[in-house]
């Protein structure tokens, strides 16, 4: 065990952690015989033992897939691998051989009925978001004395009043070049109406003449990523070009309908509860049209003249051009679709596309093509921060082993708003227009898996920037293309997005308000976070460290050592009387994060100390890593009690709003009423909210919220291996 | 909720447990968690007076099970080993390792292997009583109504399907009865289009009108779904006789009444409901009966 470790590159605790049960076995057979995974304290170790199996050069593909199959349990939506999702898409592919059947398999979940309010119940439900519905469950008792869980289904357009507690604006982005005008060196946008006149893209040698390099005001400059389909040309039979056209313009009609039903200005609203739009929506790609096209176009009363002029697609275009993609050789179909609707052809006008084919110089390049290319290159995260990134998804797989999509789709998650999925080519099962869900999922979790490699290389330093690509699984066609690739990875900051899943691993140190001298800490009673309106403005601050995400600006290799950031430190602090101690709790992605951010907090205490009347005694870190698949320096999970009049709480935006472990060290705060301060990483103003105490509200019983537990009586351990989410709750005091 | 008929001790384990009075429970544990121990055996006998009663019986063996958690949270395994007893003697704790596999099979796409799995069980079970197993076979047979739905025999899988609906009514289990319906629903409809194909035909257009009149409502555009009732409406009326169309006109009398209620029309949006709830009961439809009837309600609150 002790060989397997030190092979395995995990930390010593390991050696005493028992899984020779699962030598040998395949993921596949442990998937299949779940019963044989045992559920106690040491399933996280086990898994992460099993997931290295012996050596940690595995490709992290290979690891996140046997991590999650000796899981023995999973969340809902557990991190997606490349191959979990070749296994899944073989099952869709057989069992939905018979599309009526699928059809009506699917009817089944829309088909439930619809309540207008949630009947009260003590106020605890949980909840699962299934496409355009939330179903909500209760629990009662009855008559029998069985429990039962009642299921509620609303409509995320029509929500009950109690759902959309909190919830606030939020439009879709504008665009960066709505706000700068940029002339790039070598950023060529193609007219998405020269696209549907040509009916296909040409390269950049023959429709040069038609190119803008100068950005304007309201035009949606769209960066289409895409997989290239052959060596010479990227779509020879143009059905890029099709699936492309057709899918703009359909969610360019649905854009339309949206904003006359909700009102052209009026914004879209998001649920801070559910983290997620609510209320009259469209797409993200419709809304995101709203905002950089339509509001820039029309008026409400040239809105509604455009409304009543696609009122008549609705149908047509219900799965958003997908079908008639499939056969509209040379756009003409679409061409013909708008000849009599000029209103909609004036807003296609403002669309206009980056497609590297069309857009980059194509070989055989000559004179000034040549630089214009290589400087074109660079410019491709300009390109993409400028406008917003579409993928065209048809093969997930494939597409992500594909080092320059990988790199697009990242630096959209970074910088762009994430990426507007379409589909790129006729699959069966995308009859609806919608790509898969497990395709989504792997595209989703992208950015954290590279951000763990990028970690293991910058700031772990176990391997080359080359080993790390490899490991990534990525491709590209040019060797001389992966230095390229590489750093623009390493310079991309940490996805501020977060996945949460029961299946998480959470590693570090747990931290515990306590009180009378440490012997009694506070824990919560419940993993769910309880949502309620702030009794009173919470005052905010700002502080601006987003650079704490970026290996650039937070990571130097010369100076720092991952191995001196140890998930709890006392400082050595004068002790004064006019200011509150203070501890600092850093709530992380992953232990690459977590110490990236921990190290930050350290390196930077006087900028805390100067916005908040504190002296930081001590700072800890804790990881709760939904992807698990990078090196571990600890390795172990241990809750240690705290006594501070005052509590800092770092981490990214949405895992202060959203991630249980976070939820575990903010609700004890709240309900006990300890000052307690959150910094969000990811924003540079207002990011610093202050929690002063107050008085619980009548209708909260505390005792329900939190519990004390006296640690003489049930001492905190230390978990080698670290625990799943689910455990936490439980297993830490 | 008290309990009866247990001895003090129990009783008072069961109090504190219940109030999640952690400060009771840690003076009890102190005080007498060596007793319990060594009473525990004891307590597992339910007290004959309660024996004829269902409701009483689950809260007492809930009781222990709370009991012997706790004490296993504190370092003291024996009294849940007690319970459950060990894994190869005990056939509950084998039967529901094997329906896990075999659910865990069937996701995997290993149906013949799951078939088989589950079979062996019904056939462990064949003769044997009580909650658990009321609690499993409809589970099973479910699963087997999946695996043949993956296989494409759709009538095996409506039959299956069937049975696990009639043993969750037997048992009195609603979420069983509430889940099954719905893929009962769907496996008749695919059944009809092979030996009924007019009637399948129908029932399918009717649930494709419901399903666009749904995702209109989903988002916002009542008048539009009202317009797809009406139709779907018209559809099932000209068939009276129609099972297949009479299990979906709840549905379609329940969202008019929701749409109504959001275009404003009060009066019609409760005369909708009222009769989309006695539709529902008329078939068997208990999901939509508990919703339309909290909709009833709000309907009269507004």
């Amino acid at each position: 065990m002790a060989d397997e470790v030190e092979l395995s590159g995990l930390p010593a605790v390991f050696g005493g952690i028992d899984a020779s049960d699962l030598e040998g076995r395949s993921p596949r057979a442990l998937i299949l015989d779940p019963a044989t995974l045992s559920a106690e304290t040491s399933a996280a170790g086990r898994a992460i033992l099993y997931a290295r199996r012996g050596h940690q050069e595995a490709p992290y593909d290979a690891i996140g897939f046997r991590m999650f199959a000796a899981s023995p349990r999973r969340g809902p939506s557990p991190l997606q691998t490349a191959a979990w999702t070749a296994m899944q898409r073989e099952l869709a592919d057989r069992s939905k051989a018979d599309t009526v059947v699928d059809e009506i398999l699917t009817q089944q979940a829309v088909l439930r009925p619809r309540a207008i309010r949630l009947p009260i119940s003590d106020g605890s439900f949980r909840y699962g978001i299934d496409r355009e519905a939330i179903h909500m469950y209760t629990d009662r008792v009855d008559d029998a004395g069985r429990e039962i869980v009642d299921r509620w289904t609303f409509s995320l357009t029509d929500l009950p009043d109690a759902l959309l507690l909190g919830a606030y604006d939020a439009d879709e982005a504008l665009v960066a070049a709505q706000t700068l005008t940029v002339r790039l060196q070598a950023t060529h946008w193609l007219p998405l109406k020269t696209l549907l006149e040509d009916g296909h893209f040409r390269r950049l040698q023959e429709v040069r003449s038609q190119l803008h390099r100068e950005t304007q005001r309201g035009i949606f400059y769209c960066f289409l990523s895409h997989r290239w389909l052959g060596t010479t040309h990227p779509d020879a039979e143009g059905a890029q070009a099709r699936f492309a056209a057709w899918q703009l313009v359909a969610h360019l009609v649905q854009a339309i309908r949206v904003a006359d039903q909700r009102g052209l200005h009026q914004p879209r609203r998001f649920s801070a509860q559910l983290g997620q739009a609510v209320g009259p929506r469209g797409t993200t790609l419709a809304e995101a049209l709203i905002v950089n096209v339509l509001r820039f176009a029309l008026d409400e009363e040239s809105l509604r003249q455009a409304a009543v002029e696609v009122a008549s697609l609705e149908e047509e275009l219900e799965d958003h051009g997908v079908a008639r993609a499939e056969t509209d050789n040379g756009l003409a179909g679409l061409r013909s679709l708008m000849a009599d609707r000029p209103l909609l052809r004036r807003l296609t006008e403002r669309i206009h596309l980056w497609y590297d084919y069309a857009c980059l110089p194509q070989p055989p390049r000559e004179g000034e093509d040549i630089p214009l290319f290589v400087q074109g290159l660079k410019e491709l995260s300009a390109a993409q921060i400028m406008g917003r990134t579409v993928i065209m998804l048809d093969d997930a797989q494939d597409y992500l082993s594909r080092a320059w999509c990988a790199l697009e789709a990242l630096v959209a998650d970074t910088y762009g708003n994430g990426a507007d999925l379409v589909v790129g080519s006729r699959r069966p099962t995308t009859a609806a227009g919608e790509v898969e869900h497990y395709f989504e999922s792997l595209l989703v979790d992208l950015p954290h898996v590279l951000w763990r490699a990028v970690l293991d290389t910058e700031l772990f330093d176990i391997q080359s920037p080359g080993r790390c690509v490899e490991r990534l699984g990525l491709a590209v066609t040019d060797p001389d293309d992966l230095a390229f690739i590489y750093d623009r990875l390493k310079g991309l900051r940490g996805p501020v997005k977060i996945h949460i899943d029961d299946s998480a691993v959470v590693t570090g140190v747990l931290p515990m308000p306590a009180f009378e001298d440490g012997a009694v800490v506070v824990r919560p009673r419940r993993t769910g976070r309880a949502v309620r309106a702030d009794a009173k403005p919470v005052p905010t601050a700002s502080l601006d460290w987003t650079g704490a995400l970026a290996l650039p600006t937070a990571w130097n290799a010369a100076r720092d050592d991952a191995a001196a950031v140890p998930p709890f430190r006392r400082l050595e602090v004068a002790a004064t009387v006019d200011v509150a101690p203070c501890h600092v709790a850093v709530v992380g992605a992953c232990e690459g994060e977590a110490i990236l951010l921990a190290n930050w907090v350290h390196q930077h205490l006087s900028e805390l100390e100067a916005v908040l009347p504190v002296s930081i005694t001590s700072i800890s870190w804790v990881a709760a890593d939904i992807a698990p698949i990078g090196h571990l320096v600890v390795g172990t999970l241990e809750g240690v009690a705290v006594v501070a009049n005052a509590w800092v709480v770092v981490a990214t935006s949405m895992r202060l709003s959203h991630c249980p472990v976070a939820g575990q060290v903010i609700e004890p705060l709240r309900w006990t009423g300890i000052t307690h301060v959150t910094v969000a990483v990811d924003e540079a103003r207002d990011n610093v909210r202050i929690y002063e105490p107050e008085d619980p509200p009548k209708d909260v019983e505390v005792g329900e919220m939190i519990k004390p537990v006296n640690l003489a009586k049930r001492p905190a351990r230390v978990h080698a291996g670290g625990l799943f989410q689910w455990q936490v709750l439980e297993e830490v005091p | 909720m008290s309990l009866p008929c247990a001895s003090a001790l129990h009783a008072e384990f069961h109090a504190a447990i219940e109030a999640n009075d952690a400060t009771a429970l840690n003076r009890l544990l102190q005080a007498h968690g060596q007793e319990v121990v060594e009473q525990f055996g004891s307590w597992l006998n339910v007290p004959p007076a309660i024996r004829g009663d269902q409701a009483a019986v689950k809260l007492y063996v809930d009781s222990l099970f709370r009991i012997a958690q706790l004490f296993d949270h504190v370092g003291e395994a024996s009294l849940l080993q007690r319970m459950v007893g060990e894994d190869k003697d005990n056939p509950i704790v084998r039967w529901k390792r094997r329906l896990s596999n075999a659910q865990a099979l069937s996701e995997g796409g290993e149906h013949s292997a799951s078939d088989t799995e589950l079979r062996a069980v019904l056939d462990e079970m064949e003769g044997a009583t009580g909650n658990v197993v009321d609690d499993l076979r409809p589970k099973i047979l479910g699963t087997l109504g999946t695996n043949a739905l993956h296989r494409g025999e759709y009538a095996a899988a409506l039959d299956f399907t069937q049975r696990a609906y009639d043993a969750c009514g037997a048992s009195g289990d609603e979420a069983g009865r509430v889940a099954y319906y719905e893929n009962l629903m769907s496996l008749r409809v695919i059944d009809a289009l092979a030996i009924a194909p007019d009637s399948g035909q129908r029932a399918l257009q009717v649930r494709r009108l419901v399903v666009r009149a749904q995702e209109a409502a989903d988002a916002g555009r009542y008048e539009i779904s009202r317009h797809r009732l009406v139709e779907a409406l018209s559809v099932i009326e000209g068939h009276p006789g129609d099972a297949l169309l009479a299990a979906l006109s709840p549905k379609v009398l329940g969202l008019m009444g929701f749409d109504e209620h959001r275009l404003g029309n009060a009066a019609r949006a409760r005369e909708c409901t009222t009769r989309a709830i006695a539709g529902a009961e008329a078939v068997g439809d208990i999901e939509s009966v508990r919703v339309y009837r909290a909709n009833l309600d709000a309907l009269g609150a507004a």
